[in-house]
């Protein structure tokens, strides 16, 4: 059984790595297209979101890996960036250049603590490892976790609270839809991988929780790559060249 | 006639640049690059010694940033602002009477010479706006500029009007010039089209367009089967 789930889930992860590797390349095809370096960003950051929670479920398969709190935070700030540009383009259409809850001045305390919570993070790690994890102060078993998922929560609060609030202020529908579509996918992958993996396996590592992961991702890659083609309007020659 | 102030385009209109006397409008998504045309068109006109008069709803220095990025810097020559913060004069979205009293008073006080008017702030009215309040203000605006030597070029995005919007405001225009994004098989393709120009044969066919760090460069579009 274990045999044949593992099977499943490298061919999943075969599709999955095709799938994701075709948005991100609509993702970056789209940015080639545009002029102005706020949407330039916001397509980038579409990419980036792929190619993140592509990297975060192939090293499902290897949980020990000593990359994972690399891929952990790449994906973090690459979910910032996305967000960050988002709400930045929303204003751009926004026909009263509204900034909304200060994000202008936000973005910057965003940033600067998420950076900096990543250096703290490995230091204590580092200090704590060389004396052997001896004598660990309750306070650190608290602080660090709050720490180490940092970014991630920079990223969700300001997706979750900020960027709603610009879109919904934004008067550009594709802007809109494309935003929609990639809250969809980040939904999916929410339910999926942070709900049920859990209660199927507490070892991320396990073939049933890589299985509930790679349908996660194969039910987010149509959302993603419809946020990737709805950064603008999308002209067909077929109704127009021939 | 009257540079756009990218080469490309000038050769490409046929006649080197934008009609005299004529109003422009660059249509295109957000984010495509029409303001680097009004950028262009804006800086060949300070260096040819022409006023150049520049409307938008950003900040100054957004504005001086965004064109940075694409190789322009005003940093010797400025135009003449309307613009939320920096400008000689503040941009008032809800007071449509104050803009239109501005632009004639500058058009007046610069009869003498050629005068370039950019205005990046069309879409933003129509959707603050009664679309038949914005037509009657730009018709009458068009009128007003056409009075003088200059040259009106608008910007209006792509996809938050309605068609009939669209084409209304359109046919106010002398010249209208669309960027858009169009699909090729896998692949996005940006492609420029010349709706209408006013003095020459309408030029059905599609360019590509891509910005470089020396300008835009623009060439016939050649399908690929």
């Amino acid at each position: 059984m274990s045999s044949t789930l593992d099977f499943v889930n490298v061919i999943m992860a075969l599709v999955v790595v095709a799938g994701f590797g075709y948005v991100t390349y609509a993702a970056l095809a789209m940015r080639r297209t545009l002029g102005s370096g706020l949407y330039r960003r916001q397509a980038l950051g579409v990419g980036l979101v792929a190619v993140g929670f592509t990297a975060l479920y192939l090293f499902n398969f290897d949980s020990d890996s000593f990359l994972d709190p690399v891929v952990f935070y790449a994906t973090a700030f690459f979910l910032l960036y996305w967000v960050d540009s988002s709400i930045l383009a929303s204003r751009a259409s926004d026909p009263v250049y509204r900034d909304t809850l200060g994000w202008s001045r936000l973005r910057l305390v965003y940033w600067v603590v998420s950076v900096a919570s990543v250096p703290i993070v490995f230091g204590l790690l580092a200090y704590y490892s060389s004396i052997g994890f001896q004598g660990l102060p309750g306070y650190v078993n608290v602080v660090l976790p709050i720490l180490f998922a940092l970014p991630i929560y920079a990223a969700v609060v300001a997706g979750a609270v900020v960027m709603p609030i610009a879109a919904r202020r934004s008067r550009d529908l594709t802007l809109r839809r494309s935003l929609e579509w990639l809250v969809l996918f980040i939904a999916i992958q929410l339910v999926l991988q942070g709900i049920v993996v859990p209660l199927v396996s507490s070892d991320p590592s396990d073939p049933k929780a890589i299985f509930v992961d790679g349908v996660a991702m194969l039910l987010g890659a149509y959302p993603l790559l419809q946020s990737a083609r709805r950064l603008v309007p999308i002209y067909s020659f077929h109704k127009e060249y021939d | 006639m009257v540079s756009s102030g990218v080469p490309a385009l000038d050769k490409l209109l046929e006649m080197e640049g934008y009609p005299e006397k004529s109003a422009i409008m660059v249509t295109g998504a957000p984010g495509i690059g029409k303001e680097a045309l009004s950028y262009w068109f804006t800086q060949s006109g300070l260096l040819q010694g022409d006023f150049c008069l520049y409307v938008t709803r950003l900040a100054t220095r957004e504005v001086l940033k965004d064109a940075k990025a694409f190789g322009l810097d005003f940093s010797q020559k400025v135009p003449f602002w309307i613009a939320r913060e920096g400008g000689e004069v503040q941009y008032e979205h809800s007071d449509l009477a104050k803009l239109s009293y501005t632009v004639k008073d500058i058009l007046r006080n610069n009869s003498g010479r050629r005068v370039r008017v950019v205005a990046d702030v069309f879409s933003p009215l129509l959707l603050l706006n009664p679309p038949e309040h914005i037509y009657r203000f730009l018709s009458q605006l068009i009128a007003d500029i056409k009075q003088y030597d200059s040259v009106f070029l608008a910007t209006l995005e792509d996809g938050m009007h309605v068609p009939q919007v669209m084409a209304a405001m359109q046919a106010l225009f002398d010249g209208v010039l669309e960027l858009r994004v169009y699909e090729e098989g896998l692949n996005y393709v940006p492609i420029l089209k010349v709706r209408k120009m006013l003095g020459i044969q309408p030029l059905p066919g599609f360019f590509n367009f891509a910005f470089t760090k020396t300008g835009m460069e623009i060439g016939a579009y050649v399908k690929h089967t």
